[in-house]
């Protein structure tokens, strides 16, 4: 069953606290918004009514960025009880979060870490996804990472490593459209190869977003609009999957609403047609490494009323 | 070594290495990281084209960094404008070292920052007058940027009806002698050297506030109605009672504890307790009010 029998929302938006105050009086035309987890969870101040009032109007995605399901410290079931019970509260379509680690030992670096791709690192995570899966009482969506190092110990393509832990955990993929324009720069392999060998069944959602362009590397920023390699690899994606619900990420120097959905409404124009060249020029000046920062970045923030 | 056992000593090395305030080299020659794993770069992670295996390490090594100083500033703005941005990410690194995330979430990264300003301060009694002002400067502007970010996001009362006045002055002589007010969860209180909220309220509004401002003993309350974020200068008499009434005392307890200064004639006194205890009351200070046996709004 596509999708894992789980709705095509349409075209989504990421919920930042700059926009509450814009949501509440214009209630834009944006088909579903998507929440990071971990802003709400603990929330019972403005974030959480903000929510709860959206949540009436739009149907809500949850995004978490600290489940760690690639970790070797264990599952922590009382962070998971409470997604759950904000699950319960806003009723999302669905839960997702990351293929990465955050931290071991007990520190949580607020990163998404790239996993080693190997059999034992899958079978690993494999086992630790049904364990989620059980505790949630629903299928986990994973999204593929942006990545910057890959390891000696790799054995396998990222793209084998997502379709085996797909299929053997039973879960969905959230494809993050922009990530593997970003990873296959850094790792120098082929994205269209990657989009075209993912199990497409399983794919619920996708992600776009924009980068920085470092010359030597490229940083998964979240602070541009979408270059146009992404957008053509989009365009694959959604043939590939039949379409599903799409979602533009901007965590960083984030503009106004009404800009934000004029680039997610771009999305109209890469759902069909041929898939053009994917090229990685650098368009802009390098760019130094150290002002760019790989998102997510999240904390609500106060503003002074 | 099994491939479980190489997985888990290679990401408790990769912490070990990013987390290092001075670099991935640094990070991997300390005792910590050679504990898990003892190599070169190049056998641990791929070097790509254009960069090599410590060059692709330093990217999270940076971006940690980058990311957790971005979120201190966003929780301490007014911190970071009076320290200026080289002491103030000097300290959050320093921090960073004895008090790393432990938690899945952001909110708590910079919840013992004002604890650890005030543990590593400088001896004020071998400082001069300036330094002693500067220094009770940063641990007050530290300690109400935490409150302030915690009752933003902490319980209040909004779906709450909260007694007012009225409630106080329906009061009968005898049952305002037993009277105990239970506060509000958004309610803190503060007694500082220096107007500091005023600071915090210029730089949250975009303002551009000058250095030290002069010293000046202010009472202050921070509370949160209808979801905004909100500063209330209380008199000392209005600041000693509630700091009575926070700690769990009754009204009779809290005018006992008064200072002498602030007591007056008993039957004077009790008039200014019962007008300051109406006026907190409407500004919605307290969630209950609980006279004698009886419990409620009443």
């Amino acid at each position: 069953m596509p999708r894992l029998g789980l709705p095509h929302l349409g075209l989504g938006l990421g919920l930042r606290n700059v926009h509450f105050d814009y949501i509440l009086k214009q209630w834009p035309s944006v088909d579903w918004f998507e929440i990071i987890t971990e802003n709400f969870i603990d929330s019972k101040g403005w974030p959480r009514q903000v929510l709860d009032l959206i949540a009436q109007r739009y149907p809500i995605v949850m995004h978490g960025v600290s489940l760690s399901i690639g970790s070797t410290d264990p599952l922590n079931f009382a962070y998971l009880a409470k997604v759950k019970k904000l699950a319960s509260e806003i009723q999302p379509k669905w839960i997702s979060d990351h293929l990465c680690w955050t931290g071991v030992l007990g520190i949580n670096t607020h990163d998404l870490l790239p996993v080693s791709l190997n059999e034992t690192v899958l079978k690993h995570i494999v086992k630790r996804i049904k364990e989620v899966q059980d505790f949630l009482e629903r299928p986990l969506i994973l999204e593929n990472p942006s990545s910057y190092v890959s390891f000696t110990a790799d054995t396998m393509n990222e793209w084998d490593f997502l379709r085996f832990m797909a299929i053997e955990a039973n879960c969905g993929l959230l494809l993050d459209v922009n990530n593997v324009f970003v990873s296959a720069f850094n790792h120098n392999f082929d994205p269209l190869q990657y989009i075209r060998s993912l199990p497409h069944d399983r794919i619920v959602q996708f992600h776009i977003a924009g980068h920085s362009h470092c010359d030597t590397h490229i940083v998964d920023t979240h602070d541009h609009s979408v270059d146009m390699g992404v957008w053509e690899l989009y365009r694959l994606a959604y043939q590939l999957t039949g379409g599903v619900s799409t979602l533009l990420e901007w965590d960083a120097k984030i503009p106004a609403f009404p800009v934000l959905l004029e680039e997610l409404h771009k999305a109209k124009n890469f759902m069909s047609g041929a898939v053009g060249s994917i090229t990685f020029h650098n368009k802009k000046a390098k760019e130094q490494a150290t002002e760019t920062i790989p998102h997510p970045l999240h904390l609500s923030i106060p503003e002074m009323e | 070594m099994n491939e479980n056992d190489y997985y888990k000593k290679l990401t408790a090395w990769m912490v070990a290495v990013i987390t290092h305030p001075k670099g991935v080299y640094s990070g991997a020659n300390t005792q910590v990281a050679k504990h898990f794993l003892e190599g070169s770069f190049k056998e641990i992670i791929n070097p790509s084209d254009k960069l090599s295996s410590e060059e692709r390490l330093s990217i999270y090594q940076r971006a940690y960094y980058a990311r957790l100083l971005e979120c201190f500033s966003a929780e301490y703005p007014a911190l970071k404008h009076f320290l200026g941005t080289d002491l103030f990410n000097a300290f959050v690194v320093d921090y960073l070292q004895y008090h790393p995330s432990r938690s899945y979430t952001l909110h708590q990264l910079g919840a013992q920052f004002p604890a650890y300003l005030a543990r590593t301060q400088p001896n004020q009694e071998t400082s001069g007058a300036t330094a002693v002002d500067w220094i009770c400067f940063i641990l007050e502007l530290a300690m109400l940027e935490r409150a302030y970010m915690e009752v933003y996001d902490g319980p209040g009362h909004e779906k709450d009806t909260l007694p007012n006045a009225d409630h106080i002055l329906r009061l009968g002589p005898d049952l305002f002698g037993n009277l105990k007010l239970i506060p509000a969860h958004c309610l803190r209180l503060f007694a500082f050297q220096q107007p500091v909220h005023e600071y915090l309220m210029a730089v949250r509004k975009g303002l551009a506030p000058g250095q030290l401002p002069a010293p000046q003993p202010t009472f202050i309350a921070l509370t949160r109605q209808h979801y905004k974020m909100r500063f209330l200068k209380l008199s000392q008499l209005d600041y000693n009672l509630l700091h009575s009434i926070c700690a769990g005392h009754s009204i009779p307890e809290a005018i006992v504890q008064l200072p002498d200064e602030l007591k007056g004639p008993p039957e004077a006194s009790l008039i200014a307790i019962r007008s300051s205890l109406c006026t907190l009351a409407d500004e919605g200070f307290f969630q209950e009010v609980i006279a004698g046996n009886c419990s409620g709004n009443n």
